[in-house]
């Protein structure tokens, strides 16, 4: 029993579980900020990322420099989020508020929060989960957490947007084998919105 | 083509008939992903209950045509996000001869009628559209107009009604991309609020008459940051745990 106690906590799925939890933790703690207006959300974004990124190299994450070729699949997956809905869904659109002045920390806050998003869901779940379960499982379980971890935020309905979202991210992970891909497709997709 | 390859383009190919997916089947236009930074304002009461920001905005827009037809529309209070928005597609309105504009607006108005269940959570919003003389427009058959309402902070199991004139019924509600956002194609203007009939009705609706002009946004009023202090060093700390739970069993071995 202690033997397979000690297994397990030091198993890919015990990390992938602390991961989970760390994750669901931290999303939840953000949502509580929703309706103190702008100035603390751009506070509530750092301390989240920092969060993210903190988890994420906690369980063994380590940023790489980036291929350019990875890069350049990231920007094609970004095109992809971004002109899909644009493509075929419907026109009309509500505004959520989703563009907070000033436009250069809104910048440098969503770079942060999908940097580390990208490193604890791309990076550290899905090489626990692969390590684990293999690449169906780190695809189906990391996209699930990305469309969950948004719903006390965005509610239920976002979850078949980022699900989506997640599962093309998770594939530009593997097609390169690295987050740099998801992460520019992901910042991508974000920095739209202020457009859009 | 390696394994991992492989698995990559056959991943990004599910994702991207996801992405249609659930493009197509969305009801509102959506956003490539939700997530980011999110603002959202202090709801402003009509009325407000102790404590809360009063001095909800209204709004008119007046269009010019597009080529004979109602432009498309998208109009919104000032707050953000607007706690009341309506969009239409281009040519959604029959025109009466000799309309030459059209006006849209919205604001927060006094119930109309009390709720048979539950209870209005925020303000009841009156939606209109008329041209230039004044006379309101109608949707043309199989047009739809998408009213979007927004419920007080955090009010996550609202439904949207309207007031057919005698009692309010319940629409058919889909999430308008915030938990407390929530949007329905109508079939016609009117008025319309969020009811919630569970545990969740924080404040009362406004009581007092309606206000019908555009005022400016109105100055900050404090949130309620402060009752959620707590919850912030709650989930810091859990976090800062957490971290170093890992950092401890897992980052050495992970390198």
């Amino acid at each position: 029993m202690t033997a397979l106690a000690a297994s397990w906590s030091t198993s890919a799925w015990y990390r992938a579980a602390w991961l989970s939890a760390g994750l669901g933790a931290a999303a939840l703690a953000r949502s509580v900020f929703i309706g103190i207006g702008s100035a603390g959300a751009f506070l509530v974004g750092t301390v989240f990322g920092l969060t993210l990124l903190g988890l994420a190299l906690a369980a063994g994450w380590r940023p790489a420099r980036p291929r350019l070729g990875a890069l350049g699949v990231g920007v094609v997956g970004g095109l992809l989020l971004i002109g899909i809905p644009e493509l075929v869904g419907p026109s009309s659109r509500a505004a959520i508020g989703i563009r907070p002045e000033p436009f250069l920390a809104w910048l440098t806050v969503t770079a942060l929060v999908v940097a580390a998003e990208e490193a604890i869901l791309r990076g550290a779940l899905v090489s626990a989960l692969d390590a684990a379960g293999g690449p169906v499982v780190a695809v189906a379980v990391s996209s699930m957490a990305f469309a969950l971890m948004h719903v006390p935020v965005y509610g239920w309905g976002v979850v078949p947007v980022d699900l989506a979202a997640g599962v093309l991210l998770a594939g530009l992970r593997y097609l390169t084998g690295g987050t740099a891909a998801p992460t520019m497709a992901h910042l991508l997709a974000d920095l739209a919105t202020w457009w859009l | 083509m390696t394994g991992r390859a492989r698995a990559g383009w056959l991943t990004i190919a599910a994702g991207v008939l996801l992405l249609v997916a659930a493009a197509r089947l969305s009801p509102v236009w959506h956003a490539p992903l939700y997530d980011g930074l999110v603002i959202e304002d202090p709801y402003r009461y009509l009325e407000p209950p102790t404590g809360k920001p009063g001095n909800p905005t209204s709004v008119s827009d007046t269009l010019a045509l597009d080529q004979g037809v109602s432009p498309q529309l998208y109009s919104g209070t000032l707050e953000t996000p607007p706690q009341a928005q309506m969009i239409a597609d281009r040519d959604a309105f029959q025109l009466p001869s000799g309309t030459t504009s059209i006006k849209a607006a919205i604001s927060p108005i006094k119930p109309p009628a009390p709720v048979a269940e539950g209870r209005i959570s925020g303000n009841v919003y009156h939606f209109s559209v008329v041209n230039q003389a004044g006379a309101d427009l109608s949707l043309l058959p199989g047009s739809t107009i998408t009213i979007v309402v927004r419920a007080p902070n955090n009010v996550a199991n609202g439904t949207i009604i309207h007031f057919n004139g005698t009692s309010w019924e319940k629409v058919p509600t889909d999430n308008g991309g915030l938990v407390d956002l929530y949007a329905t194609n109508a079939t016609e203007l009117g008025d319309y609020a969020v009811l919630v009939t569970g545990a969740q009705t924080p404040e009362p609706s406004g009581q007092t008459p309606p206000s019908l002009s555009i005022g400016p946004m109105p100055s900050g009023t404090p949130g309620p940051a402060g009752g959620q202090t707590p919850w912030l060093v709650i989930g810091l700390v859990a976090a800062a745990i957490l971290v170093a739970v890992l950092w401890r069993t897992l980052g050495d071995r992970e390198a």
